[in-house]
C-alpha cells in the first residue's frame, strides 16, 4: 500500500467518523455549510478514488468539476464562520450583514486573483494554469480571511465560542500549511519533490480532521460559577446602554440645532 | 532562495502569530470572573469628567472640557482596555449562565463596543490631527458611556457589597 492510499484511507475514515459526530451533535443546526462542506469532501474522495480506479480518461474533467465546486464551498464557509463569530453583537447590526461579510471575502478574493498569477509556472497547460491559480487564490484567502477575522475580533475584543473557534483551528493550521505548499509549488520543484509536498497537505487535512474529531468527541468545558451578584452587576451595567445613547443623542440634537434654524 | 526563504519566513510568522491568537482566545474563555475584575484597570480616573462621578450617570463637561480632564489619549485608552473587560464578562456570563437576559449581554456588548469604536475613532483621528472636533465628539461619546458604566458598577456594590465599594471608588 503506498502512502497516498494510506492518507486517502485515514481521510476517508476520519471524514465518516466526523460527519456521522457532527451529526449527532446537531452541528447542522449552528454550522449547516461546515457540515456540508465535509459531506461533499467525503462524497469527491471516495467518488475520486473510483473514478481514477475505474474510469481514469474522466478523471480531469471530474477534479476540475470537483474543484470548482470546491472552491465555493469554501467560500461559504468562511463567510457562514465569519457570520458565526459575529453572533455576540448580531442584534446591533443590520439583518443582512452577511451580504456585506459574502461581498468583503469576495472582494479580498478578487484582489488576491491577480497576485496568485504572478507566482504559476510556466510550463503548465491552460487548464493547469487556471486550476493552479484557483488553488493559490483560495490557499491565500483563506489565510487572509483567517487572519482578518482574527485581527477583528482582537481589536473589537468579540470573544469565539469554543466550538468555532475548533472549526477555525483546524481550517487555519490546514490553510498554512497549502500556503506553505502552493509557495513551495511555485518554485518549481519537480516530480518526488512536488509529490512528497502534496502528501504534507494531505497530512495536514488528516491532522485536522483528527483534531476535529478529538475535539467534538471531547465534552465542552464544564460551566463555571455565576451568582444573581454577578448577573445583577451585568444588569446594573448592561443599562447604561440606553442612558449612553440618549445622553449621545441630546448631545447631538442640542449640537445641530442651531444648524436646524440656519 | 532569498525569495523562497522570505515567503517561508512570512509563513512561519502567520503561524506562530495564529497560534498566538488562538491560545489567547482559549486563555481568555477559561478566565475566572474574580479574575474579569482584577483587571479592570484603576491607573486613570473618570472623576475628573463629572462632579458626581460613580454616583450618578452622565457627563457635566462639553467635548472640550472632557477631551482636556481625560487627559487625552491616556484616558481614551483606560477606557478602550476596561471596555474589553466588560465584554469579557458579557462572556463569560453567556458561557456560564442559561437564565442571563440574553437581550441584556447584547446591550452590554453593543455598549461596550460602541465605546472601543469611539476610543479607536478618536486615536486614529488625533494621530492625524491632535484634539480637532472630531476627536473630542468621539472621545465625549466614549466617556458618556464609560461613566454611565462606573456609576452603575457603585451602586451594585452598593447593593450587593457594600465592603468594597471604598476601594472600588479609591480605584476608579
Amino acid at each position: 500500500m503506498t502512502a497516498d492510499n494510506v492518507l486517502w484511507v485515514c481521510a476517508v475514515l476520519a471524514e465518516t467518523a466526523l460527519v456521522i459526530l457532527l451529526w449527532k451533535k446537531h452541528v447542522l443546526n449552528t454550522l449547516p455549510v461546515f457540515f456540508i462542506y465535509l459531506c461533499w469532501a467525503l462524497a469527491t474522495d471516495v467518488a475520486g478514488y473510483s473514478i481514477q480506479a475505474f474510469y481514469p480518461q474522466s478523471y480531469p474533467t471530474f477534479y476540475w468539476g470537483q474543484m470548482v465546486i470546491d472552491s465555493i464551498l469554501v467560500f461559504a464557509v468562511l463567510v457562514e464562520l465569519a457570520w458565526s463569530v459575529l453572533r455576540p453583537i448580531r442584534k446591533s447590526l443590520p439583518k443582512r450583514s452577511w451580504i456585506g461579510i459574502a461581498l468583503l471575502i469576495a472582494l479580498a478574493g478578487l484582489l488576491v486573483w491577480p497576485i496568485a498569477g504572478f507566482t504559476v509556472p510556466g510550463k503548465l497547460t491552460s487548464v493547469g494554469t487556471y486550476l493552479f491559480r484557483l488553488q493559490q487564490t483560495f490557499a491565500i484567502l483563506r489565510v487572509v480571511v483567517f487572519l482578518g477575522m482574527a485581527a477583528f475580533s482582537q481589536v473589537l475584543s468579540i470573544g469565539w465560542r469554543d466550538r468555532e473557534l475548533q472549526v477555525a483551528t483546524g481550517l487555519g493550521f490546514y490553510s498554512i500549511v497549502s500556503l506553505g505548499v502552493t509557495v513551495a509549488h511555485t518554485h518549481q520543484l519537480q516530480g518526488t519533490q512536488y509529490h512528497w509536498l502534496d502528501e504534507v497537505v494531505m497530512a495536514s487535512y488528516l491532522a485536522a480532521l483528527g483534531y476535529w474529531v478529538f475535539s467534538f468527541t471531547t465534552k465542552v468545558v464544564e460551566r463555571q460559577n455565576f451568582s444573581p451578584q454577578m448577573e445583577s452587576f451585568l444588569l446594573l451595567v448592561g443599562g447604561t446602554a440606553k442612558t449612553g445613547r440618549s445622553a449621545l443623542g441630546n448631545f447631538v440634537v442640542t449640537k445641530n440645532r442651531p444648524k436646524d434654524h440656519q | 532562495m532569498i525569495l523562497i526563504s522570505l515567503q517561508i519566513a512570512a509563513i512561519v510568522c502567520l503561524g506562530v502569530y495564529f497560534f498566538r491568537w488562538r491560545s489567547g482566545v482559549r486563555r481568555r474563555n477559561a478566565q475566572s470572573w474574580d479574575s474579569l475584575l482584577a483587571r479592570l484597570r484603576p491607573d486613570w480616573s473618570a472623576r475628573e469628567l463629572s462632579d458626581q462621578f460613580l454616583w450618578k450617570e452622565g457627563l457635566n463637561a462639553t467635548p472640550q472640557d472632557a477631551w482636556q480632564r481625560m487627559e487625552g489619549p491616556k484616558g481614551l485608552w483606560v477606557m478602550y482596555q476596561n471596555a474589553q473587560t466588560m465584554m469579557e464578562m458579557a462572556d463569560y456570563a453567556a458561557r456560564n449562565s442559561e437564565t442571563v437576559d440574553r437581550l441584556l449581554l447584547e446591550t452590554l456588548r453593543s455598549d461596550a463596543m460602541q465605546i472601543r469604536v469611539c476610543v479607536l475613532m478618536a486615536l486614529a483621528q488625533y494621530g492625524f490631527s491632535k484634539a480637532s472636533e472630531g476627536v473630542r465628539i468621539n472621545a465625549f461619546r466614549a466617556a458618556t458611556m464609560y461613566t454611565g458604566m462606573a456609576a452603575r458598577m457603585t451602586q451594585l456594590l452598593q447593593e450587593n457589597n457594600p465592603m468594597m465599594v471604598p476601594n472600588f471608588v479609591a480605584a476608579m
